[in-house]
């Protein structure tokens, strides 16, 4: 079985800058993918250039089987919800949703039934009468997705939908998403910068920076397993020790998460390694402690469980040890330094 | 769902660029034959005549390359000189008087608590409905050699400087007015209940923040208002005398003497400074930093006793002429014969007595208004729609829109003395189009492009930026999308700009007056003509008449069409 999306080495220039750099990737049937980077990787274009919004010089693309490179977007297969909403400002929020079944020729009845339905779905029942302008953002959104996902597309592209909506609407409404997705089993891409979103939402995550693919995995594997150092600071928070004579006697360096330093020996076989506290910071569950090692200058920040707090003396200045599990250690090789 | 099959039809003797230009989607393709079209369109209508033009500037009479002699020979001629020296002081004199009056008329209306702003609001704009001949001949009658009032003047002559400085003050004071209200109006409240914290005094205050605000308005308005100043020829042409200015001198060489070349000399000269005020003026708009941003709080003014005394004084002085010279064209208008028989009777309103046309230049004048405001409005609208609409980083944009923004520059004059050289040259298979009203339309259209290609552009911005990539993916023709949302969302400015378009069409007289025959007179041509016959009251008749059918329209616009309009945009 062929996978439902296949990008084979895709590149985009803009003059004489490259947007995105060979960029391959497959996504199978009915998963849930993030576009994850900073702002600026090519998120976006990698974005529109699946939905043919942007044109495609070099490279394939494969959507069920079909060469869909050069097909524009009118001849493609998907829905696609924007940052800014886009919702036609002088329709109603039924025409709004009802206007690519017009455009299909669908009967009346068919229409009323189907636009109600999807009402009904996004949780909005009695809202199809008033206009954009008189919603809020989360509820523009999901008119918006209501909108992307009547004409039943095998794909939905979501560029950063989120971001324009409050803490607690986002958080909602990326709820209504992913149980929505869930239940078509539609194969669903959303761009995002923001990791926690990726993380809780993404079957598997694409991370990208300046244009290329940094690392394709579940956000487990890529929160354990970072690929280079750039997704391991960009993903949660690490420490990069760099630790003379490693293995093989390459130089290399360490990366260990704040979590995973400890104040005492919890399992055998840890790396010792002694530390002077520089300073403190409370934070409700865990402890932040910034500590410099003593043979060399650099810092690490470690976030201890505030109940592992008894004894310890943490005034800074006071001089002490802190472990490391072995397993718990990323090795990075030195050139991956910037 | 729809199965999607592969219908790229591969090339492979096409490269890269070529195939993927031609493979583009329909819409993609009608996108590029509208810009096409618009291009094709400017060229035609508005680069052709001026390139023609300035082609003319170049060669002697017998077609031959003569390089800069043209214009050696012009500033060799002392007159000639002399016209242009003249028209730099009009063009100097207008700009300031026009700029103090407009200020503090423009800071009456924003900045304080004046009664009967709607009144001042009214007036302000009246002379905007008038053609320039208007306010002349009123001056003729106020302080002419039979002038009801010419005792004011002191035995001096109102023909020459102080008639057309007067006329030109009048006739520009609408465009400050506008200007420097909307300078004035966007104040930041924020920055005046600074200055009160630092204790400022209202006159510090006023040169601290003030004036510091309305700096770039202040710049544009004088770039705006010198160029009207120097490029019009109504006003001159009735009360200039012995005073020549360049645009009554070209009007000599190009209808008295038939002398082309020299016509496009003067043209060129009167470019020059129309070009340079325009170039400071976006050079210097270029360094604004805009000081009213999202995060401002609208000023409001609170009322303030000896302020708001001292502004209603100050502004009634300023409408007082202005209720005055139009006072005065309506009652000369109705006066039988000056100054014998002052019985008030619509005898000037028998326009066949004075002029062989009649009326028809009238009816002319509405024809011709209301198809350059019907077609002008809708093609000003999709052009600002193909220039949004162009991907990223295409040559057409900035061409069409370099395009639109050069008529700002180009008086109608020089403009009309441009059609005659491309649309009467036998070799142009558009040649048939002289002398008839349709060429009326597209210099009137070119000639008024700029203003109403940056309302249309403002307004497109306003709707989501991503409704056609939308579309694209429900399927819906863009073409669809644009008469289902985009035209409706754009109505109310697309009405502005016909209403725009609608006036100017009517009291203009520059490109005109070079490309009228007598079956297409128009209105505004009507009055210089029988004003030039000795004909004072009707040319004050048909004057109003314009005066009246204009603020006609507005009021109606104001009236019944924003009531309009307001069923149809509910969603706002
Ligand atoms: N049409 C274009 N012409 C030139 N450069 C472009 C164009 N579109 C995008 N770029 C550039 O390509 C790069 C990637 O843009 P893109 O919009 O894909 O970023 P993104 O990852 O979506 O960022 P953000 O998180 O800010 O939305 C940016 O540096 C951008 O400036
Ligand atoms: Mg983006």
């Amino acid at each position: 079985m062929k996978p439902f999306l296949c990008l084979e080495n895709l590149n985009k220039q803009f003059g004489q800058f490259t947007a995105l750099n060979d960029i391959s990737l497959t996504i199978e049937k009915g998963e849930f993918i993030c576009f994850l980077g900073p702002s600026g990787c090519g998120k976006t274009t990698l974005l529109r250039m699946i939905a043919g919004l942007e044109s495609c010089e070099q490279g394939h693309i494969w959507q069920n089987g079909a060469n869909i490179t050069h097909l524009p977007p009118e001849k493609r297969d998907f829905g696609i919800v924007f940052q800014s909403y886009a919702l036609f400002p002088n329709l109603t929020v039924f025409e709004n949703i009802a206007i690519g079944l017009r455009q299909q020729r669908a009967s009346k009845v068919a229409i009323e039934q189907q636009v109600n339905h999807w009402l009904e779905t996004i949780g909005l029942p009695e809202i199809g009468d008033k206009f954009p302008g008189q919603l809020s953002g989360g509820q523009q959104q999901r008119v918006a997705l209501a909108r992307a996902l009547i004409l039943s597309p095998g794909l939905l592209l979501l560029d950063e939908p989120l971001s324009a909506l409050d803490a607690k609407v986002r958080i909602h409404l990326r709820e209504t998403i992913r149980t929505l997705q869930k239940q078509l089993g539609i194969t669903t891409i959303m761009v995002t910068h923001d990791q926690e979103e990726a993380m809780a939402m993404a079957d598997r995550i694409v991370v990208m920076n300046h244009g290329v693919v940094e690392q394709i995995g579940t956000p487990e594997a890529i929160y354990q397993q970072p690929a280079s150092r750039f997704v391991a600071g960009f993903i949660g928070a690490m420490n990069f020790l760099d630790l003379a004579g490693g293995k093989k006697g390459q130089p290399h360096i360490i990366g260990v998460r704040p979590e995973d330093i400890h104040l005492t020996a919890s399992a055998p076989g840890s790396l010792q390694i002694p530390v002077r506290i520089e300073r403190t910071e409370f934070q409700g569950p865990l402890l932040r402690v910034e500590c410099q090692l003593i043979d060399c200058s650099s810092t690490l920040r470690a976030d201890i469980p505030i109940h592992q707090i008894t004894t310890a003396n943490l005034t800074p200045g006071t001089e002490t040890c802190i472990w490391i599990e072995h397993r718990r250690m990323q090795h990075f090789r030195q050139e991956e330094v910037v | 769902m729809s199965a999607i099959s592969q219908t790229a039809w591969s090339l492979p003797w096409l490269r890269g660029g070529h195939e993927q230009w031609l493979r583009a989607s329909r819409d993609q393709w009608l996108l590029r034959l509208t810009a096409a079209f618009i291009i094709l369109y400017l060229g035609i209508t508005l680069v052709g005549p001026l390139l023609s033009m300035l082609l003319q500037s170049v060669v002697d009479t017998q077609g031959n390359y003569v390089g800069l002699e043209n214009f050696y020979q012009y500033l060799g001629t002392r007159s000639l000189r002399q016209s242009f020296l003249n028209t730099m002081a009009v063009g100097g004199l207008v700009t300031g008087i026009v700029l103090i009056l407009a200020f503090t008329f423009a800071y009456g209306l924003t900045r304080t608590c004046l009664p009967a702003k709607g009144l001042f609001k009214v007036l302000g704009m009246l002379p905007i409905l008038a053609p320039s001949m208007l306010p002349a001949i009123s001056l003729i009658y106020l302080f002419g050699n039979q002038g009801v009032i010419r005792e004011l003047l002191f035995d001096n002559s109102v023909y020459g400087l102080p008639g057309i400085v007067i006329g030109l003050v009048f006739w520009t004071f609408p465009h400050a007015v506008l200007m420097l209200t909307t300078a004035l109006g966007n104040a930041d409240a924020r920055l005046y209940e600074a200055a009160r914290v630092l204790k400022l005094s209202p006159l510090q205050t006023f040169f601290t923040v003030t004036l510091p605000s309305a700096k770039y308005g202040l710049i544009s308005t004088a770039s705006v208002i010198f160029t009207l100043a120097v490029t019009d020829f109504g006003v001159a042409k009735v009360i200039g005398g012995q005073y020549s200015v360049l645009a009554t001198d070209m009007f000599k060489q190009v209808v008295g003497q038939q002398n082309f070349t020299m016509g496009a000399v003067t043209s060129v000269l009167m470019l020059l400074p129309a070009i340079i005020a325009f170039a400071v003026d976006a050079f210097m708009q270029r360094r604004q930093v805009s000081l009213f941003s999202s995060r401002s709080v609208i000023y409001k003014p609170k009322p303030h006793q000896t302020r708001d005394a001292l502004f209603l004084l100050l502004c009634a002085v300023i409408a007082l002429p202005i209720v005055v010279i139009i006072g005065m064209a309506i009652y000369g208008s109705l006066v039988t014969f000056w100054p014998w028989n002052m019985a008030l009777g619509l005898n000037s309103y028998n326009f066949a007595t004075f002029n062989p046309q009649g009326w028809a230049p009238y009816l002319n004048s509405l024809k011709m208004a209301g198809v350059a405001a019907a077609l002008g409005s809708l093609l000003v609208l999709i052009s600002a729609y193909v220039v949004e609409k162009q991907p990223q980083g295409s040559w057409v944009k900035p061409v069409i829109q370099g395009m639109a923004m050069i008529p700002m520059a180009v008086p109608g004059l020089v403009l009309g003395l441009g059609y005659i050289f491309f649309f009467n040259n036998p070799d142009n298979p558009l040649a048939g189009l002289y002398g008839t009203l349709t060429i009326l339309v597209l210099s009137t259209v070119a000639h008024y492009y700029t203003v109403g290609h940056l309302t249309a552009v403002t307004t497109l911005k306003k709707l989501p930026p991503d409704i056609e990539a939308v579309a694209a993916s429900l399927k819906i023709p863009h073409h669809k999308v644009f008469w289902r949302v985009t035209l409706p969302v754009s109505l109310p400015a697309l009405l502005d700009i016909a209403i725009y378009l609608f006036v100017n069409a009517l009291t203009t007289t520059s490109a005109a007056v070079f490309l009228y025959v007598p079956d297409t007179m128009l209105a505004s041509i009507a009055v210089l003509n029988m004003e030039d016959a000795g004909f004072h009251g009707p040319a004050s008749a048909m004057g109003v008449l314009i005066l009246l059918t204009a603020a006609t329209v507005k009021l109606l616009w104001m009236g019944v069409g924003q009531k309009l309009l307001r069923r149809t945009q509910g969603w706002r």
